[in-house]
């Protein structure tokens, strides 16, 4: 969708219009909970739900253009990510789910490969097992639709270092194994 | 000879491997380039469009939005409450503090992060019940917690809203002995009646639409759940 639309889109949602808010949901919500899908594996629907219920609940208060709202949305992704993580960490009960936590795609099970539905998945694992700081910066900029100054502002980091670690997530993505192998041959079942 | 075959595998080696700043820069910018057909790929499906799965739960989010409508749309505040907004920013600074300013501060420590809520960039939150900035220890901080009666919306229990609050709120006591974010456990108290009802609110929304009729055409017997769309609402 563009731009303009959305912010017309957007006027509206903040004028208490609930269809316009609906748009607003279902252009964001594919990208959001990629992105968290990257950074906190299996919590991604839950912390994308905490995320639109407080997106929801402080939007009334919101000025900007639409680029301004996708920083303002993922940037509440991110600090509800972060408290997952946390919590996540300090559940005893389940040292296995923290430490895939905390390694996301360090699972280097063919099976994971073979029950990937779809290259989404594909492409997200792959992506996840990045440092975090590569790998965020990859999905704000490529699936968040987000530029250099966007992303330092939800990253709370300064461009040139946004830049760097982008380059860097590209470079190491490109050396992946599985990137190597599939050079652009449509619908892969390669692997199985 | 050995220079030789250095040179050979060094020219083996795939040149898109190396990626500089401007090719960087296409391949975030458009996902792909005809260079990098792997990496391209990849970006490619990253960023596709949407799959079904990815639709799900917009009902919660409307909801909470319509409700938010309730209470935070300035407009709506009659100007005799306005003796009481100081009580409500108060209450909310309370509720916030007992919940450990859950994001603002936590993240606060976040390399060059400047404060926690996302909204300080853009905008004021909702007025009035802003919630407070990292540090903002000013003003009287009030020791009781607030009356909920007459903050949050009252909401149905089969409101979808109610059931991602409860959803939140038994994840949270399942997975973790961690509070309950304060912005929930303060809807949910006022949605429950009172703290000590939440476990059994929630189990009721949680068993699901079997207790409760979805359909509001068929009275509960609780007509008083209903929101109160009236701005004199008040506890």
């Amino acid at each position: 969708m563009q731009d303009d639309e959305l912010a017309l889109a957007l006027d509206a949602a903040l004028r208490g219009d609930a269809a316009a808010f609906t748009v607003l949901w279902r252009t964001h919500q594919p990208p959001l909970l990629r992105y968290l899908r990257v950074i906190v594996g299996e919590s991604a629907e839950d912390v994308a739900s905490e995320t639109w219920l407080q997106a929801a609940r402080d939007l009334r208060g919101f000025t900007g253009s639409p680029a301004g709202f996708r920083v303002w949305l993922f940037t509440i992704a991110r600090n509800r990510a972060i408290d997952e993580r946390r919590r996540a960490r300090r559940r005893p009960e389940e040292p296995r789910d923290l430490a895939e936590r905390d390694l996301p795609g360090r699972r280097p099970d063919v099976a994971d490969e073979v029950i990937e539905r779809s290259d989404v998945d594909w492409a997200l694992r792959v992506i996840a097992t990045l440092p975090k700081d590569q790998a965020e910066a990859v999905m704000l900029r490529v699936v968040a639709g987000l530029d250099v100054a966007q992303t330092a502002k939800v990253l709370g980091k300064r461009p040139g270092a946004v830049r760097i670690a982008a380059m860097r997530g590209l470079r190491r993505l490109a050396q992946h194994d599985e990137v190597r192998r599939r050079r652009g041959e449509p619908g892969h079942t390669e692997g199985v | 000879m050995r220079g030789r075959d250095a040179f050979s595998n060094a020219m083996r080696t795939p040149r898109r491997s190396r990626i500089g700043p401007d090719d960087a820069e296409r391949l975030l910018a458009t996902g792909r380039d005809a260079a990098y057909p792997g990496l391209s790929r990849l970006l490619t499906a990253a960023a596709g469009p949407p799959r079904p799965g990815e639709l799900a739960g917009l009902r919660a989010a409307v909801a909470a939005f319509e409700d938010a409508g309730l209470v935070t749309r300035p407009a709506a505040m009659p100007r005799r409450r306005r003796a009481l907004r100081p009580l409500a920013a108060a209450a909310a600074l309370a509720a916030a503090l007992a919940g450990g300013v859950a994001v603002a501060t936590e993240t606060g420590n976040l390399p060059g992060g400047g404060g926690g809520t996302p909204a300080g960039e853009h905008t004021a939150t909702a007025p009035e019940t802003t919630r407070p900035a990292p540090g903002a220890g000013r003003g009287g901080t009030p020791s009781a917690p607030p009356p909920t009666a007459d903050r949050g919306p009252t909401v149905s229990p089969t409101s979808p809203t109610v059931a991602g609050l409860c959803q939140v709120w038994d994840t949270h006591r399942r997975k973790t002995k961690e509070p309950v974010p304060a912005e929930v456990m303060r809807d949910l108290t006022a949605a429950a009646g009172g703290a000590d009802r939440i476990a059994a609110f929630c189990a009721t929304v949680l068993a699901g639409p079997a207790t409760h009729p979805p359909t509001p055409s068929h009275p509960t017997g609780r007509p008083d759940t209903k929101p109160t769309p009236s701005p004199a609402k008040k506890g």
